[in-house]
C-alpha cells in the first residue's frame, strides 16, 4: 500500500519503487469489485458519493437556480443558521445550504473532468513512451520531469492566468498539473505488459502499433491507472477549491465551494458558519472519494491478499 | 533670492543658515508638539497595510500605499495639507515671473539621507526624469523647461498657464531625488530623499521600515522607527491591532469595526474618503454608446442597496463625476433618481423594450460583489449582465485594448481637479476607460485649467459635471468611507481623505 | 558518492532550462502585457510602447527567451519588472520564511506520524489501529486552507491565544505549521503504518521473535530501521513539495514566504520574478530529493552498494 502511494506521489525523484503486481487475468474488474464490496469504508464512501451525485443531479428540483441560488436579498443578509435557512444566509442574503447543494455540481464536475483531462493526456503520453521506448520515451519523460518539478499549485495558477478565469480553464489547469502522475503510472504499467507473449505475437502478425496499445496493452494495464484516477479526483477537488479560494476558479456568482469559502472568510469573526459549511462540504466529498479510492487500491494490491 | 548665492562658499554661514532653517521649520509647527518632545516616546510604531508597496521609486508608482512611504522619506517643493492648503515645502521662496514662469529657491542645508546637499540641479534632475515616467509625465506635461539659475534657484517655465501647477508640485510622485545617487549608481537610488525618515529595510511581501533621519533639516520626528507591515487579511489586521502587535490598522474590514470601537485602548478614525467607484461604459461598443440606455441603467441602479450589500454600508452614494473635495465638486446636480418605471420607458425609447445582454468586467472581491448586486438590480429592467471576473493584469490589457463593454472602476484624487477631469474624460487619455471623446468637453477642461479666477473656475467645473452627467459615459456609484483603527494613545497623525496619511510627526507617549 | 552527486547536479541543468522555458512560455501567453502592469493608470499608448521597448517585450518570444537563458547560464536571474530589485536577492529574502514553515510542519508531521504509524501497525486490526487510520484519513481529506481558517477562528479569534498572521513572533509559526503539517502527518502516518506492517511480517523478524527477542526490541531495533526507508522517502518528497507549494497556507496566515511571492508575481506578470523564483524552487526541491537519496545510503546498505557501483537508476 505504502509503496504504491509513494510511486503515485513521487514526482521529482528517480528512485520510484515500481508498481510491481501480478494481475488476475480473468475479469479483473469483477474481482476488484468483489474486494471493494467487503470494505466497510468503501461502502460508506460510495453511499456518500451516491448522495452527492444525486444532490448534484436533482438540485434543480429543490431549488430554483435563478431565484434561490443567484438572486440576492440584501435584507436577509448574514442571518445565522435557523429553521428557514439551515445553514444561514451569506453576505448577499442567499441561502447557504441551497448554494452548497448546487455547488456540488461544480466541485464534482471540476474534479472528474480535470482527472479525465489528465487521464487522457497522461495515459496517451505514458502509453506511447512505454510502448515505443527509446528517444520518444526519453523526450516524453523529460517533459514529464519538467512539468512535475514545477510545484503543481503554482503551475495551475500560472495556467489559469494564461488561459483566463473560467470553469473550463480551471479544469484544464488542474488536469495538466495532474498529468505527470498518469504518464508515469501508464508508462510503468505498459512496460510491464509490453514484453508479454501475446503482445509479441500481435506484433509478429503485423497488427498496427496504435491498435496493439489500445486493444491489447492498455486494457491489461488498467488497474494502477484506475487507482490513480480515483485518488486523483479527491486531490483535484481540493486543488480546484484552493484555486477558487484564491479567486482563480469558478467565477461568481456561481456557488462553488472554494469560492464560497473565500467569500465567507471576510466574515470569519461574526459569521463563521460561512466558513464552516463550505469547508465541511469539501471535506466530506474528499473523504468519501478517499475511502473509496483506498478500498480500490487495497483490492488491487496483491500483497494485501492473504 | 539672490542672497542665497552669496553665502554658499562659507561653510560656517551655511551651518548657521541650516540651524535657522531648522528653527524656522519648528516654528511652523504647533507649540504643543514641540513641548511634548521632552517626554518619552514609543520607539517603534507599526502600521498594518492591506496591500503591498510595489517599489521604492516615487516616480514609479502612484498608489496611496507607496506614497505614504515617500512622504516620510522624501519631500516635495510645496506641501499640501489634508485640506489642500498649499505651503512651502523644501522651498524657501518662490515668485511668479509671469503667468507661466516661476522662480523657486530651495532652502539651504537640506541634506539627502546620503549626506549630499540638495541643490537646484537635483530639482532639474527630478523633472528631467519625470518626463520619462508614465507616472509623472502627465503631471509635468505642461512644463516647457526647468533651468538652474544658481545653486539653489530654478526657473520653471510652462507651455501654458496652469492654475493647478503648484498643487501638482505637492504630489509625492514629484518628490525631489538625488542626482548624485543616480550618477553613482547607488542601489535603489530612488529611495534616497530628504525626508525626516530614511529607508531601513524593505522585504517585499512582508514589511518596510524607516528610521529617523538624523540629518533632517526640519523639525525632527518623535518616533525612532516606523514599520509598515503587510497583513493582507482584514480580520488578521484587526486582531493584530487588538493584541497590540501593530499600532495602526489601515482599512479595517467594515464588518469588524465594532471590535475597534468597543475597545477602550483603541480608537476608530472615520472620514469620507476620496476614492469614487464608477460604472463605466465603453462608448465604442454598440448598445453601450446609446445615451438613453445608459440613462435607463442609471435610473435602475439603487446605490444605497449597493452600499449595504457590497460595503456593509460603509460608503456614501456618489452622484457626480469628480472626487469629493475637488474644486467645484457638486453632488446636487445628479438627475437620475432610482425609478424603475422611468428606466423601463427610457429603455423602450432606446429601442430595447425587452432589455439586452451585456458583459460587465471586474477584478477583485469588492467590485465582484458590486457587479453581482448590479446584475441583480438591472435584471429588473430586463438587462442581463454576465460578470467577467478577471485578474487585474488581464483586465488592464482588456481595458487598454478597449475590449470591454462595461467595467467597474475607481479613481482616487483628493486635490487635483484638472488632473482628474483630464485623465478621466479628455479625448484619448490613457485612463479614459470609457473612450469618451467630445471636443466640446476637451475645450471646457482646457479653459478651466487656465482660468485665474477661482469662482469662475469653480463654475467651469460645475459645467463640466453637468455635461458629463448628461452624457453619462460613467455612472458614479459610491465613495468609500475611510477608516483607520489605531492605538488610542497615538497622536500627531494627519489623516488624509485620499489615504495619504501624514505619519511624520506621530508619536505614542510612554 | 561524490561522482554521483555531481552527476545528479548536472542532470538538473536540462530540467532547469526546461522549467524556465515552460514558465516563460506560459507567462508569455497569459493575457495582460507586463508593460500595462508597470505603467501608470494614466499611461498613454506611446508610453506603454516605450516600456515594452525598454524591457525588450517588443521582441519575439524566442529572442527574449534566449537572452534570458544567456543571463541564466551566467547565474543572473534578472531584475523584477515591478519592484526593480534583483530577483535572486528578493527570492532569498523570502526563502527563510518558507524554509522555516516547511521545517516546522515536517517536525510536527514526524513527531506525530511515526509513533502513531508504528502503534497502528503493532496493534494491527484493533480499535487503536482503525481509529488512528480514521483520523489520518480525515487529515488527508481536509482542505488545509479550511483547517487554517478553523484554527484562526478557534485559537486567534475565540481564545485569543495565538497570532493569526505574519511572521512576527516565536508563536507565529504554530498555526501555519499545524495547518500545513496536518496533511503530511496524515500521509506519513499511513506510510509509517504500512511500512511497519510490511516489515513486521518478514521472516527475519519471525526468526528474531523465535529466538526470544522481546517484542519491544523487535519493533524498535529491527523493524523500525527497515521501515524507515519508505518513511524517509515520503518525508523528503513532502519536504521538497512544501518548499514551493505552501501558497494557500502562506496566503491565509500572511506568511511572507515564496509561495505568495510567486503568486503575486504571476498576478503582476512579473516574468523575471516568476521564472527566477520557480527555478530557484526547483533547485532547492531537487537538492532536498538528492539529500534524501544520500540519507538512504546510510539507512540501507544495499542502496549504498549501488551508489558505489556508480549511479543509481
Amino acid at each position: 500500500m505504502s509503496e504504491n502511494a509513494i510511486s503515485l506521489e513521487n514526482t521529482g525523484s528517480k528512485h520510484k519503487i515500481s508498481v510491481s503486481k501480478k494481475y488476475v487475468k480473468r475479469s479483473p474488474m469483477a474481482e476488484i469489485w468483489r474486494q471493494v464490496r467487503k470494505n466497510k469504508g468503501a461502502i460508506v464512501g460510495l453511499v456518500i458519493l451516491g448522495l452527492l451525485v444525486f444532490m448534484a443531479l436533482t438540485a434543480d428540483l429543490f431549488y430554483d437556480y435563478e431565484t434561490e441560488i443567484i438572486q440576492q436579498n440584501i435584507s436577509m443578509r448574514l442571518q445565522g443558521p435557523s429553521w428557514d435557512h439551515w445553514m444561514g444566509t451569506d453576505d448577499l442574503g442567499r441561502d447557504v445550504m441551497g448554494r452548497l447543494i448546487y455547488g456540488s455540481r461544480f466541485s464534482l464536475s471540476v474534479g472528474v473532468v480535470a482527472v479525465m483531462v489528465a487521464l487522457l493526456l497522461g495515459v496517451t503520453l505514458g502509453a506511447i513512451a512505454g510502448y515505443f521506448g527509446g528517444l520518444l520515451d526519453n523526450i516524453i519523460m523529460r517533459f514529464t520531469d519538467i512539468f512535475s518539478s514545477i510545484p503543481s499549485i503554482l503551475l495551475a495558477i500560472a495556467i489559469v492566468a494564461a488561459l483566463g478565469q473560467s470553469t473550463i480553464n480551471l479544469m484544464i489547469a488542474i488536469g495538466v498539473t495532474s498529468t505527470p502522475a498518469f504518464v508515469r503510472v501508464a508508462r510503468a504499467a505498459v512496460l510491464m505488459v509490453k514484453n508479454q507473449e501475446y503482445i509479441e505475437s500481435a506484433k509478429a502478425i503485423g497488427v498496427r502499433s496504435y491498435k496493439i496499445i489500445l486493444v491489447h496493452v492498455l486494457p491489461n494495464s488498467l488497474s494502477p491507472i484506475i487507482v490513480q484516477a480515483t485518488l486523483r479526483v479527491a486531490s483535484a477537488i481540493i486543488s480546484a477549491a484552493g484555486l477558487s479560494f484564491l479567486g482563480l476558479g469558478v467565477p461568481a456568482p456561481e456557488p462553488e465551494w472554494g469560492g464560497m469559502l473565500a467569500a465567507g472568510r471576510g466574515f470569519i469573526r461574526d459569521s463563521n458558519y460561512l466558513t464552516l459549511f463550505p469547508g465541511m462540504a469539501i471535506m466530506i466529498t474528499v473523504l468519501a472519494l478517499n475511502l473509496f479510492g483506498d478500498a480500490v487500491r487495497d483490492a488491487m494490491d496483491p500483497r494485501l491478499k492473504k | 533670492m539672490k542672497r542665497s548665492s552669496l553665502i554658499k562658499p562659507v561653510a560656517l554661514l551655511a551651518c548657521i543658515a541650516g540651524f535657522s532653517i531648522m528653527f524656522a521649520g519648528c516654528s511652523d509647527k504647533k507649540a504643543d508638539e514641540t513641548e511634548v518632545m521632552k517626554t518619552g516616546y514609543k520607539k517603534e510604531i507599526v502600521i498594518a497595510n492591506s496591500t503591498d508597496i510595489t517599489n521604492l521609486d516615487p516616480q514609479g508608482s502612484n498608489t496611496a500605499v507607496n506614497k505614504r512611504i515617500f512622504s516620510l522619506t522624501h519631500e516635495t517643493l510645496f506641501r499640501a495639507d489634508a485640506q489642500s492648503n498649499i505651503s512651502l515645502g523644501m522651498l524657501k521662496d518662490y515668485s511668479a515671473v509671469s503667468d507661466r514662469e516661476y522662480e523657486m529657491t530651495l532652502n539651504e542645508g537640506i541634506l539627502f539621507s546620503s549626506g549630499v546637499e540638495c541643490k537646484a540641479s537635483d530639482v532639474k534632475f527630478t523633472f528631467d526624469r519625470a518626463f520619462e515616467s508614465s507616472f509623472t509625465s502627465k503631471s509635468v506635461a505642461l512644463v516647457k523647461s526647468v533651468t538652474v539659475v544658481d545653486e539653489y534657484t530654478v526657473n520653471i517655465t510652462l507651455k501654458e498657464p496652469s492654475q493647478e501647477f503648484m498643487m501638482t508640485l505637492t504630489d509625492e510622485t514629484l518628490s525631489i531625488l538625488s542626482e548624485a545617487a543616480f550618477a553613482e549608481n547607488t542601489a535603489e537610488a530612488s529611495s534616497i530623499g530628504t525626508g525626516p525618515y530614511v529607508l531601513e529595510k524593505w522585504v517585499p511581501g512582508d514589511y518596510i521600515s524607516v528610521v529617523k533621519n538624523d540629518k533632517y533639516w526640519g523639525q525632527k520626528p518623535f518616533t525612532e522607527k516606523i514599520t509598515f507591515r503587510l497583513i493582507g487579511e482584514g480580520s488578521s489586521r484587526v486582531i493584530a491591532l487588538s493584541t497590540g502587535e501593530v499600532d495602526i490598522c489601515l482599512d479595517p474590514p467594515p464588518v469588524e469595526l465594532s471590535y475597534i470601537s468597543d475597545d477602550e485602548d483603541l480608537s476608530l478614525i472615520q472620514m469620507s474618503g476620496s476614492r469614487m467607484t464608477y460604472f463605466a461604459f465603453n462608448m465604442k461598443k454598440d448598445i453601450m454608446n446609446n445615451q438613453l440606455v445608459r440613462q435607463a441603467i442609471a435610473h435602475a441602479v439603487d446605490k444605497d442597496n449597493l452600499i449595504i450589500g457590497a460595503l456593509e454600508g460603509r460608503g456614501t452614494a456618489h452622484n457626480t463625476t469628480l472626487n469629493v473635495g475637488l474644486l467645484g465638486y457638486n453632488d446636487n446636480i445628479y438627475p437620475y433618481d432610482y425609478n424603475l418605471e422611468k428606466a423601463k420607458s427610457l429603455l423602450t425609447q432606446a429601442g430595447y423594450p425587452n432589455g439586452f445582454d451585456m458583459i460587465l468586467t471586474v477584478t477583485g472581491n469588492e467590485r465582484n460583489t458590486v457587479a453581482q448586486i448590479l446584475q441583480a438590480q438591472l435584471k429588473l429592467i430586463g438587462i442581463n449582465i454576465s460578470i467577467n471576473s478577471m485578474e487585474s493584469a488581464a483586465q488592464k490589457a482588456m481595458l487598454n485594448e478597449g475590449g470591454h463593454q462595461a467595467v467597474i472602476y475607481s479613481w482616487s484624487n483628493a486635490n487635483r481637479t484638472d488632473y482628474t477631469a483630464r485623465n478621466l474624460f479628455y479625448s484619448g487619455s490613457g485612463s479614459n476607460r470609457m473612450f469618451f471623446a467630445d471636443p466640446e468637453l476637451d475645450k471646457l477642461i482646457d479653459r478651466a485649467l487656465i482660468e485665474p479666477n477661482v469662482e469662475k473656475r469653480k463654475q467651469l467645473y460645475v459645467d463640466f459635471q453637468n455635461f458629463t452627467l448628461d452624457k453619462l459615459s460613467m455612472i458614479p456609484l459610491y465613495t468609500d468611507i475611510l477608516t483607520v483603527g489605531a492605538n488610542a494613545k497615538l497622536k500627531g497623525v494627519k489623516y488624509h481623505q485620499g489615504a495619504k496619511h501624514d505619519f511624520r510627526y506621530m508619536y505614542i507617549e510612554e | 558518492m561524490y561522482r554521483y552527486i555531481i552527476k545528479r547536479l548536472f542532470l538538473l541543468i536540462p530540467v532547469i532550462i526546461g522549467v524556465s522555458f515552460v514558465v516563460f512560455f506560459i507567462m508569455d501567453i497569459a493575457p495582460g502585457d507586463p508593460a500595462y502592469m508597470i505603467a501608470s493608470e494614466e499611461a498613454s499608448i506611446e508610453e506603454i510602447e516605450q516600456i515594452r521597448h525598454d524591457l525588450g517585450l517588443d521582441r519575439n518570444l524566442f529572442l527574449r527567451y534566449t537572452s534570458y537563458l544567456g543571463g541564466l547560464l551566467k547565474g543572473d536571474l534578472g531584475v523584477s519588472y515591478i519592484s526593480k530589485r534583483d530577483v535572486f536577492k528578493t527570492y532569498m529574502t523570502r526563502f527563510p520564511a518558507t524554509l522555516k514553515l516547511a521545517f516546522f510542519s515536517m517536525i510536527i508531521a514526524m513527531i506525530i506520524s511515526i509513533p502513531l504509524g508504528i502503534m497502528s501497525a503493532v496493534n494491527h486490526n484493533t480499535w487503536k489501529d482503525s481509529s488512528s487510520m480514521v483520523v489520518a484519513l480525515l487529515g488527508l481529506s481536509m482542505p488545509n486552507f479550511w483547517l487554517g481558517l478553523l484554527l484562526i477562528i478557534v485559537f486567534s479569534l475565540k481564545l485569543g491565544l495565538l497570532p493569526s498572521g505574519g511572521d512576527t513572533s516565536f508563536f507565529s509559526i504554530i498555526l501555519p505549521a499545524i495547518t500545513l503539517g496536518t496533511g503530511y502527518t496524515a500521509h506519513m502516518t499511513r506510510t509509517a503504518r504500512s511500512a511497519m506492517l510490511d516489515v513486521i511480517r518478514q521472516d527475519y523478524l519471525r526468526t528474531a521473535r523465535a529466538k526470544g527477542v522481546s517484542e519491544k526490541k523487535v519493533v524498535n531495533k529491527h523493524a523500525l530501521k527497515n521501515a524507515l526507508i519508505p518513511i524517509i522517502t515520503v518525508f523528503g518528497i513532502q519536504f521538497s513539495k512544501v518548499l514551493g507549494g505552501a501558497v494557500l497556507t502562506e496566503t491565509i496566515f500572511a506568511w511572507p514566504g515564496i509561495g505568495r511571492l510567486i503568486v503575486d508575481s504571476i498576478n503582476q506578470r512579473d516574468i523575471p520574478m516568476v521564472t527566477g523564483s520557480i527555478i530557484m524552487t526547483t533547485i532547492f526541491a531537487s537538492v532536498v530529493i538528492m539529500m534524501v537519496d544520500i540519507v538512504y545510503a546510510f539507512v540501507d546498505p544495499r542502496i549504498k552498494a549501488q551508489y558505489i557501483k556508480g549511479g543509481l537508476k
